[in-house]
């Protein structure tokens, strides 16, 4: 028996799934220990153990792979703690960083930051004014050398970072994405200079190794977040991986990237960890998806901290978002697109002064510690979670299967405190009007995630994710016309769910302009070796670091994405090229009415304009090796009739106007599939809790997912 | 790894461990050792740090013990003294000895502060113990231990109470912390065990007077609760009454509980080191 095992470190929860070779699944939750996140990672793995009858070295010793998604970058990001580095750029160019783009003053705000204009500000930079130096230098944007960089230029101004305490460097120049050829001169004189003998010795980035994309923004803050986040993830890591070698877990540890695939922590660089838990819930979800006929889905998980949104179009995961935010710094990684919110089971209920006594909730979480106030933990912020419990929704001698008793009774004093007396309202109704609330906002993003990805909401299933998803499925979905939402069987921690079958993948990318179809002479390109020479070198690089990871050529699966526009436009759109290589004409043209059609369907046919030109700006490769994920046990449905499975029931409000009802109460594992339930309907599993509303069914399909229908109009 | 270290790091992967740890309460010999008056060690936390390193190491200790004064949590300013205290104390010395640091549990921490531990006073000071376990908690010690005084004897373990510890071993739990109950000056060792169980603690800390208990009986007790182990007191300077602990220590061993040794309460600044030295030597060749 082997296992697969996924893990998932969330703001509030660190999720654990271990999904056994004959399909049998374990999971479990336990808080995030944001002191030291191995921790809560380590107490994890012996539940795990446990759970699956094994002691943890029998355990460990029979597990196959260990996916991780990490929230370490991150944290050293939002926390500063990074090491003082020093960016070597192009004389001249020397504020890129600080000037950003337009409206870098916004980026990773949130919207209530956004609206205060009056206050906002641009973050303090990663890289201090003082540790920037400009090299005199300069290539054009074919490659070609307009001003030689000479050693006694570089020697100069690394003396200058080093007297000033750079603690590492990172190199970014004008075009060296089209010729690293001076970057690559600079990090070899201070290889030279600095030895890896040397106690002096110190990491050296270069965008065009880390980002080789147009756009010298964002590639240079690519490089300095990765730099910035790379000390402090090697030493975690590295940390948790002697842990883990010491509890008898002798393979390598796989981190999840933000680019839908993984790869071992040796060979990861640290700036694709970021973000990469809800991609994996996304990942678990199309596969989950896939195999119940749902193509077309909103991946959605409500944890404790964020509300994170996804969209699966066509079965795939296909939106990559085109210049990703991490924390406050806009990037060019090819990250799959994920929306997040500050909209989770700990978001924080406040009246706010300012805004006539208006109700909000969150962004601010009360997170693990000291967590909803019924947590009893020290919190003193009413939260969705406490808001929840006042309506009787959540059974307070069973949360996490009884492992964390909560105290009801400290959430109505701290909602009647904060929130029912400032606004002259009974304790229930402000527990309503929070959990609406929430729900609202939360819809809201989902719809408009959907919508503005040119896709029809109403035609989507909705898969509710999170510890809370389940819990407010039926309060959001309605908000985007779903009238169907899926609650996998294992959303509660549906991120180490998708973990634990991703593929060992990597997107390999280099920014090249090539005219498919030139608008002067109205011809389609003729010399294709432009082209097929971009495609071998990215090809050559992922087969040689996939037999690093130790897969040959035929294990391989190789897939073309490429940036495009039409000629004079700005925005691009991304297509997957039907070949890898263009043979002839006929393949350029393919691929050039692949753009069209896709264009059109995104844009409307009527915006398609092929005659003013096609051009590729930036290719995107991506190697996976193939695997098949061990297969989920199902059972055939039987009678709909789920009585054996009444626990109970106890009151529930539904509608403030009426007050609590006497409410069924289910036990999700006396549930089997087929079984059948109208709302309103409470169904306890170990993790979370449904609330089936008045107006939804529910269903238990094959695999035990939760399948709620909307029955009202 | 050193032996101190080795011994809680058992603890960690739920093992027990080769021997039991001690764990001696050694601050009024500290003052001595650092040559200093104790409300003046108390008031200088590096070097209180130090001289509790010190003397730890003098009588042989498995790990540092500190804060076992129930009034410390009633007075803000000898508080924070405690936990600037602990954070000098333990971080140099993690890699080599346990860290084990104390607190006044919540019937005493409410009768200090509100004069009544009553289900008033116990919920009035919870938001208090709950900062102050955390407090503790993020020092990173290996074990946390409750001071419930003479006084709370006559508490119930009830509702209140229980709730009390409640939150307390939540917010302890979050940091991986193990806990204690040290119930001192409580008589009939046996049923102090029993009746504390329901708090659900990890460990019983048994106060001196459980050296003249039943040994039959206190291990009964232990084994009959969920307690992981306890931590028995040895009066180090009568070899005799040490004996009767060391009994009672066999017969636990056979219920699979986790043990460790502690002084039978504070060791006092003129305690006689050489005969300490060794009682403990003889009691540590019957474990081994």
């Amino acid at each position: 028996m082997g296992f697969n095992v996924g893990i998932d470190i969330g703001g509030t929860f660190t999720d654990l799934c271990s999904v056994g070779t004959d399909g049998r699944i374990v999971t479990c939750k336990t808080p995030t220990t944001h002191y030291d996140l191995s921790v809560g990672f380590m107490r994890g793995v012996r539940d795990l153990a446990r759970r699956s009858g094994l002691s943890l070295p029998r355990y460990l010793e029979q597990v196959e792979a260990l996916r991780y998604s990490t929230t370490v970058g991150t944290n050293a990001l939002i926390e500063r703690s990074g090491p003082k580095l020093g960016l070597i750029t192009t004389a001249g160019f020397e504020d890129t960083i600080f000037i950003g783009r337009g409206r870098s003053w916004a980026d990773g705000a949130s919207v209530h930051e956004v609206r205060d204009m009056a206050t906002i500000e641009k973050p303090a930079p990663l890289i201090d004014p003082d540790m920037v130096v400009g090299v005199r230098e300069r290539m054009d944007c074919h490659g070609s050398v307009v001003m030689p960089l000479t050693r006694e230029e570089i020697l100069e101004k690394l003396q200058t970072l080093v007297d000033r305490g750079a603690m590492g460097f990172v190199v970014s120049l004008l075009w060296s994405f089209v010729n690293p050829e001076h970057e690559r001169l600079i990090k070899q004189v201070i290889e030279e200079e600095y030895p890896e003998d040397y106690l002096g010795a110190m990491p050296v980035t270069l965008s065009s190794e880390v980002s080789p994309k147009a756009g010298e923004y964002t590639r240079t803050m690519t490089a300095v977040v990765n730099a910035y986040i790379h000390g402090i993830m090697a030493q975690e890591l590295s940390r948790l991986g002697t842990e883990l070698r010491a509890a008898s877990f002798t393979k390598p540890v796989i981190l999840v990237h933000n680019t839908g695939g993984t790869k071992k922590v040796s060979r990861t660089r640290a700036v694709l960890t970021h973000n990469a838990g809800p991609v994996a819930g996304m990942h678990g979800a199309a596969r989950l998806g896939s195999l119940s006929g749902f193509r077309d889905i909103v991946f959605t998980d409500m944890g404790g901290t964020s509300f994170d949104i996804g969209v699966v179009a066509g079965g795939e995961l296909r939106a990559q978002d085109f210049i990703p935010v991490i924390d406050r710094w806009r990037t060019n990684i090819p990250a799959i697109e994920v929306k997040s919110i500050g909209a989770g089971g700990g978001s924080i209920a406040w009246v706010n002064r300012l805004m006539d006594g208006q109700l909000e909730v969150g962004p601010q979480s009360a997170g693990s510690m000291p967590g909803p106030a019924c947590y009893d933990q020290g919190g003193a912020e009413p939260t969705v979670t406490d808001a929840d419990l006042v309506l009787g929704y959540l059974n307070p001698d069973n949360y996490l299967g009884g492992d964390m008793p909560l105290d009801a009774e400290a959430s109505e004093r701290v909602i009647e405190e904060k929130v029912a007396k400032p606004l002259g309202i009974p304790v229930q109704e402000a527990a309503w009007r929070i959990r609406r609330l929430v729900d609202a906002r939360m819809g809201q993003e989902v719809f408009n995630e959907v919508a503005l990805k040119g896709h029809d909401p109403r035609t989507f299933v909705v898969f509710a994710c999170g510890g809370a998803g389940a819990t407010h499925a039926c309060g959001f979905a309605p908000y985007i016309g779903a009238r169907t939402v899926v609650i996998p069987a294992v959303s509660s921690v549906s991120g180490a769910f998708g973990a634990s079958s991703m593929e060992i993948s990597q997107v390999w990318e280099q920014s090249r302009t090539i005219k498919l179809f030139r608008y002067d002479r109205q011809e389609y390109l003729a010399d294709l070796g432009a082209f097929n020479g971009v495609v071998e070198t990215l090809r050559g690089q992922a087969l040689r670091d996939l037999r690093l990871e130790g897969f040959g050529p035929e294990r391989v699966r190789l897939r073309l994405d490429l940036d495009m526009r039409y000629g004079s436009q700005y925005n691009l759109t991304k297509v997957t090229a039907p070949s890898l290589h263009l043979t002839g004409r006929a393949d350029v043209e393919a691929l050039c009415a692949a753009f069209t059609g896709l264009y059109s369907r995104v844009y409307s046919p009527e915006a398609a304009f092929p005659a003013g030109g096609i051009n590729v700006e930036c290719f995107y490769l991506t190697a996976s090796v193939i695997a098949e994920p061990p297969p989920l046990t199902s059972a055939a449905a039987g009678p709909p009739d789920p009585a054996k499975a009444l626990s109970g029931s106890r009151p529930a409000c539904f509608d403030p106007a009426e007050g609590p009802r006497a409410t069924a109460v289910y036990d999700w594992t006396r549930l089997k599939p087929g079984h059948s339930l109208s709302g309103p309907a409470l169904i306890e599993a170990p993790d979370t809790t449904y609330v089936v509303e008045p107006g939804w069914t529910y269903r238990m399909d094959e695999l035990r997912n939760g399948i709620l229908t909307r029955t009202d109009a | 790894m050193s032996e101190g270290r080795s011994l809680f790091a058992a603890l960690a992967r739920g093992e027990t461990p080769p021997r039991p740890p001690f764990l001696p309460l050694v601050e009024a010999l500290a003052a001595r050792v650092a040559g200093y008056d104790p409300a003046a060690l108390e008031a200088d936390p590096d070097r209180r740090a130090r001289a509790v390193r010190q003397a730890t190491a003098l009588v042989g200790g498995d790990a540092l013990c500190l804060g076992f004064d129930p009034a410390m949590a009633a007075d803000e300013g000898r508080f924070a003294r405690l936990a600037d205290t602990l954070v000098r104390a333990f971080e140099p010395a993690r890699g080599s000895l346990g860290c084990v640091a104390a607190l006044a549990g919540p019937a005493t921490l409410a009768r200090l502060t509100a004069g009544d531990a009553g289900k008033e006073g116990l919920e009035a000071a919870r938001p208090a113990l709950t900062r102050m376990t955390e407090a503790v908690c993020k020092t990173r010690p290996d074990l946390i231990v409750f001071l419930e005084d003479a006084e709370a004897r006559g508490v119930p373990v009830d509702g209140a109470l229980k709730r009390a510890y409640a939150a307390a071993r939540k917010v302890a739990a979050y940091y991986d912390v193990a806990t204690a109950v040290l119930a001192d000056g409580w008589e009939g060792a046996a049923d102090e065990v029993r009746r504390l169980a329901p708090l659900g603690l990890d460990y019983a800390w048994l106060g001196p007077g459980a050296s003249d208990a039943d040994p039959a009986a206190v291990a009964g007790a232990l084994g009959e609760g969920n307690w992981r182990g306890a931590v028995l007191p040895l009066p180090l300077e009568d070899s005799g009454r040490a004996a009767a602990l060391a009994e009672i220590t066999r017969r636990c061993a056979g219920d699979a509980l986790v043990l460790a040794l502690s002084s039978a309460g504070p060791l006092a600044a003129d305690a006689d080191l050489e005969r300490i030295m060794e009682t403990k030597t003889a009691l540590g060749a019957l474990h081994r």
